[in-house]
């Protein structure tokens, strides 16, 4: 049995492509021979090969002929597609390629499609004469008399709109009717997609329900009769994958549906009704030089000093951590056994602290001054308020956004459950508790029996105890305290393993549907925290769909694909306009399928598992603060894509020869499948993507931010001057003048912390412009400690986070995707190719020499 | 006129600089500055280009029984500039005698000149204990109290602010740190143990050490053209920021 690499080295062997590295050989030896040394290739042949890549390259403007992925991504993606500055040119290029493709037919087309849109312009410039935020204002004013309509006409109006609701969604309707009523209600959300406000929002999720329970109802009772057991199978397991993401979507739109954005609450002026609080810092295998900046972080939040303790709890038992505790001046705490892991470790330290209230931070989240401040105040007013957690935030990129370069660009993964669902699910009393960055009461953590151990993921299961009891717990969204992301992809995955993991055994062990103390609300939005971990399976289900279709022509649907079409369609585009409306600011459109097929794979079986016997799994702690050096391809992680890109590109093949060549019925159907196909593909790409890790350049991560600084250069002279951006290692400076600083001068920098300044000592490192790159030196403890409240700690530290952030425009997100999925398959190329050079170079075949 | 006074307990900590540079900062605000100084040593005269010798001024005229008032300068940057002069031993003996019998001298002296009411007086003195510096505490409608970061400027701090309630300024004093230094070790110390005894009337406009501003002296520029950039520049138009607003909402 051949390995891949070896197949494909046998191809370039045998196809004559001489170095394997390019694109351009492996297309050309497709159509034409390689010369040999008897019949040297025609002269016209050659010519000819170059003039048209170079008409190619020209008309596709590639910027580099040699890279393969260029080539992909221009083919479907014109040039102007990503940056927003050349958008404008884009008609022209597009109007360029489509005349170079059609050439004489060119300006009838065009006329026939300038003619066609007429009725879309001209509504078009309507709708910039419609003022859509006084139409927002006047639907919220309607929502308003509705709302003060007493109790019992509320029901009624309820009863009705549900009878209304059931009517539209089971009405059937002929396929000319059904696409009027695709049309139509494309065109209203289109229209109420443009007013602001929450309403509108609603009214897009309810729209999405429609067009989603239309599909559903018709799916079920009219395209399941289907021909054999197998294909019973196969529709059968379709299906259920639909229905768990129609679950989804609904849950979902409950969970989001009017986010509190609770505000924080003042705490009093006198400062002895403040309560005592424990820091707890849990700790396992982290170097001390990750958990330094937390525990100097902690020491500079405003509290009380009589009223608070910061507990480092070593469960590595290390002696410098102890050391380092004394010098600090804070406790340390071990225990003598492992059990349990963090949930033990904070176990134990509850039994030996007093504090009223913990705030739990883990070892690499350090909190802002103000943490305190801003969460306490709920506590007091609300004397069932039994936890409070605040988003986790990473000032460093995970590996998506590395290896993609979307870091602060694109919302990331977190971006959502922190930004939207957390607050969507304080509106419900059901926030749970994420670990990290959260304050517990004594009290209601004790009655539970402190931290649950029975899980992996013990955070969400102790809230879900508490809930249980009665307590309350509270959302903030306002970033209090940030940490460095995981450093690799297989860290990442792992992490998110453990969570699916953990929530699948709550699911099973102590079921939020079943069981006392929770309200309907509260149940369902613990299911889809949890149901939402599953999603792996139907996932991979989507993933190989049409292959059913395309390698063994099972019909697993039974219904045209024209009318298929006119169903499924709705439920997309709905469904895609009412997310973005909802999650736009914290989940780009197609962006979740991303994040899905990459884990898809990984969770499926362990969430499996877990659902079969939860009593399986183990805790693994997530590695963090490493440095990936060389840029590679993670050959291990993407195997199973790899996989699956073999599986879909074959059918992808399968279905084009299906069109032209062979078994030519049933184009619709075929022409269906194939983009189905083609969506995967590019899913798989940016899969694929993600897998090809890149060269990180810094070990500590710098931190754009503009504070007043102080320089003190050795002369005596003193310049005001602003950072740029600054991490634990040094920073970046604005000085307007042109000051002469040489490279590896001694200056002083100081910053401020309040009214308070603090200097360290730092050297020029480089010098561009205006900006100027300083690194420290020779810190003591005490400085390291200022310079750490001095930047990530203060209060304003994460406030203007998401500034850079996207607004997202569903069209521009799905071609930003398809350029990733794309750039993937130019990153597998390269380094297929280069792992089939090294196994011909091995294998001591002579190249032939390649053809000028 | 707004009178402010500049004062300080301690010698050698920056206070007739601090005082010439922001006439200079106020003048280029567009403000009628009178800079008048009130120590015999005649400090302030260096900094408008004048010999602290045989030089004219108010308590040399005044001494004399002669108007005073054509003893004043006025400089390239619109600021009139009144000298004390340089009366000699006898003369100066018997103008502190003079100004002792009359605590209100100065504060005449001053309503006297004919300058527009929006403009400022700043006056700078002799560090305390001192009978001129007492003059100009009396006169002012605020006192500047500069002080740096260092033990014996802690030390003097209670002195001071005895002085200064006793002549019932206490309200209207706001102190200044000069010489600010973070890199020094005692800096922070100080300044915390300040803050918390002077509260709010410490202004969080601390003037940093920078050689930018004996160096414009050096130079005869003004400090803004000299070191733009500069941090002292920086705090010292803060402060001068802040006294227009105090100005602005006092008057």
């Amino acid at each position: 049995m051949m390995s891949l690499p070896e197949l494909l080295a046998w191809f370039a062997r045998h196809l004559g492509v001489e170095d394997p590295r390019q694109l351009r050989l492996w297309i050309l030896r497709l159509f034409v021979l390689p010369p040999t040394e008897a019949r040297p290739q025609p002269q016209w042949l050659s010519k000819a090969m170059l003039r048209t890549s170079g008409v190619l390259v020209r008309e596709l403007e590639i910027r580099q002929p040699q890279s393969a992925q260029e080539w992909l991504l221009r083919l479907f993606v014109l040039p102007s597609g990503i940056s927003k500055a050349k958008k404008e040119a884009t008609p022209w290029h597009l109007s360029r390629l489509v005349r170079t493709l059609l050439g004489g037919a060119y300006p009838h087309v065009r006329n026939v499609v300038f003619w066609l849109a007429w009725p879309l312009r001209k509504l078009y410039a309507r709708f910039d004469r419609i003022n859509f935020i006084s139409a927002g204002s006047k639907l919220e004013s309607v929502a308003d008399v509705a709302f003060a309509q007493p109790m019992w006409l509320r029901y009624v109006m309820v009863s009705i709109a549900v009878v209304l609701f059931i009517l539209v969604a089971t009405t059937p309707l002929q396929w000319f009717e059904q696409l009027m009523f695709m049309a139509l209600m494309w065109l209203m959300a289109m229209t109420i997609r443009r007013m602001p406000g929450n309403l509108p929002t609603l009214a897009l999720t309810t729209f999405s329900l429609i067009a989603t329970a239309r599909y559903a109802f018709w799916r079920v009772t009219q395209t399941m009769d289907l021909g054999s057991p197998i294909e019973y199978f196969f529709g059968g397991g379709l299906l259920m994958a639909e229905i768990y993401t129609w679950i989804i979507m609904m849950l979902g739109y409950l969970q989001s549906a009017w986010p509190l954005q609770r505000k924080p609450v003042p705490l009093p002026a006198d400062t002895s009704l403040w309560p005592t609080i424990d820091i707890y810092i849990p700790t396992y295998n982290e170097p001390l030089k990750v958990v330094k900046p937390t525990v100097f972080a902690a020491c500079g939040m405003d509290w009380p000093k009589e009223k608070i303790n910061i507990y480092i709890l070593d469960d590595g038992r290390r002696a410098e951590f102890k050391e380092f505790a004394e010098a600090a001046n804070v406790h340390y705490i071990a225990r003598t056994e492992n059990s349990h892991a963090k949930a033990g470790n904070l176990n134990h330290a509850l039994k030996v602290t007093k504090g009223e209230f913990i705030a739990i931070f883990d070892c690499d989240h350090m909190p802002v001054r103000s943490f305190l401040q801003m969460t306490m105040g709920w506590f007091l007013r609300d004397e069932k308020c039994a936890m409070l957690q605040t988003p986790h935030h990473f000032f460093s990129p995970d590996p998506f956004e590395r290896n993609l370069g979307t870091f602060r660009r694109v919302p990331n993964e977190g971006s959502l459950f922190y930004g939207l669902v957390q607050d969507g699910n304080d509106l419900w009393n059901s926030t749970f508790f994420c670990g990290s960055c959260a304050v517990i009461r004594r009290g209601p953590l004790e009655e539970v029996g402190g931290i649950a151990t029975e899980t992996v993921t013990e955070d969400a299961h102790t809230a879900l105890k508490m809930h249980r009891r009665g307590y309350n717990t509270s959302y903030i969204n306002i970033v209090q305290a940030a940490g460095l992301a995981t450093e690799s992809l297989s860290g990442h995955i792992g992490q998110r393993i453990r969570w699916a993991r953990g929530m699948v055994q709550i699911f099973r062990t102590d079921n939020p549907l079943l069981g006392k103390g929770l309200s309907l609300y509260q149940r369902l939005c613990y299911t889809n925290a949890m149901l939402h971990f599953m999603n792996g399976l139907p996932r991979l289900v989507f993933l190989t769909a049409p292959l059913t279709y395309l390698f063994f022509e099972f019909h697993i649907i039974n219904s045209g694909a024209y009318l298929l079409t006119l169903f499924v369609l709705p439920h997309i585009v709905q469904s895609t306009l009412a997310n973005s409306r909802m999650q736009g600011r914290y989940r780009h459109s197609f962006w979740a399928e991303v994040y899905e097929s990459v884990l898809a794979w990984y969770i499926a079986l362990p969430t499996t598992i877990a659902l079969i016997n939860p009593k399986l799994g183990k805790f693994n702690v997530t590695a963090k603060g490493g440095l990936i050096e060389h840029e590679y391809f993670d050959w291990f992680i993407s195997k199973p894509y790899m996989a699956l890109v073999l599986l879909n590109f074959t059918g992808f093949v399968i279905g084009i020869m299906r069109l032209f060549s062979w078994n030519t019925f049933e184009t619709a159907t075929v022409v269906m499948n194939l983009l189905w196909t083609a969506h995967n593909l590019i899913m798989l790409g940016t899969a694929i993507a993600v897998a090809s890790e890149s060269r990180q350049k810094r070990i500590s991560h710098r931190v754009p931010m503009r504070i007043p600084a102080t320089l003190y250069l050795a002369n005596g002279q003193t310049l005001q001057c602003h950072t740029q951006d600054y991490s634990t290692g040094g920073l970046d400076l604005h000085i307007d003048r042109e000051v002469v600083l040489p490279q590896d001068t001694r200056v002083k920098i100081s910053l401020n912390r309040g009214d308070r300044e603090y200097s360290f000592s730092a050297r020029i490192a480089n010098r561009r412009n205006d900006s100027v790159g300083l690194y420290f030196e020779k810190l003591s403890m005490d400085d390291e400690k200022h310079l750490i409240q001095c930047t990530f700690g203060r209060a304003d530290a994460w406030l203007e986070w998401n500034k850079h952030t996207i607004q997202d425009r569903p069209l521009d997100s799905l071609i930003e995707v398809l350029a990733y999925g794309l750039r993937g398959y130019g990153h597998l190329f390269r380094n297929l190719a280069d792992v089939i050079a090294a196994r011909m170079a091995e294998q001591r075949i002579a190249p032939r020499s390649p053809t000028p | 006129m707004f009178k402010i006074a500049v004062i300080s307990a301690n010698g050698g900590i920056g206070r007739t600089t601090l005082t010439a540079h922001l006439a200079s900062l106020l003048a280029k605000r567009s403000q009628s500055v009178l800079a008048l100084d009130f120590d015999p040593n005649n400090l302030l005269s260096l900094h408008f280009g004048l010999p602290s010798t045989e030089l004219d001024g108010l308590a040399l005229r005044a001494v004399r029984g002669q108007l005073w008032q054509d003893a004043a300068f006025s400089n390239a940057d619109g600021i009139t500039f009144l000298p004390f002069g340089a009366p000699n031993e006898n003369e100066r003996l018997n103008f502190g005698r003079q100004i002792s019998a009359d605590p209100h001298w100065l504060s005449d002296q001053i309503n006297k000149i004919n300058l527009p009411a929006a403009a400022i007086a700043l006056i700078d003195t002799p560090r305390l204990p001192s009978i001129y510096a007492q003059q100009a505490i009396n006169a002012a409608d605020l006192v500047l109290a500069v002080v740096a970061a260092d033990a014996s400027s802690y030390a003097k701090l209670s002195p001071l602010r005895e002085v200064l309630k006793q002549s019932g300024k206490a309200n209207d004093t706001f102190y200044v740190v000069n010489y600010a230094d973070a890199a020094r070790r005692l800096h922070n110390d100080i300044v915390t143990l300040m803050q918390h005894e002077l509260g709010d009337r410490l202004l969080p406009y601390f003037v940093h050490h920078d050689e930018a501003v004996p160096e414009s002296l050096a130079a005869n520029s003004s400090l803004a053209d000299y070191a733009p950039h500069g941090q002292a520049t920086h705090d010292l138009q803060g402060l001068a920021g802040w006294l227009l607003t105090r100005i602005a909402l006092k008057t």
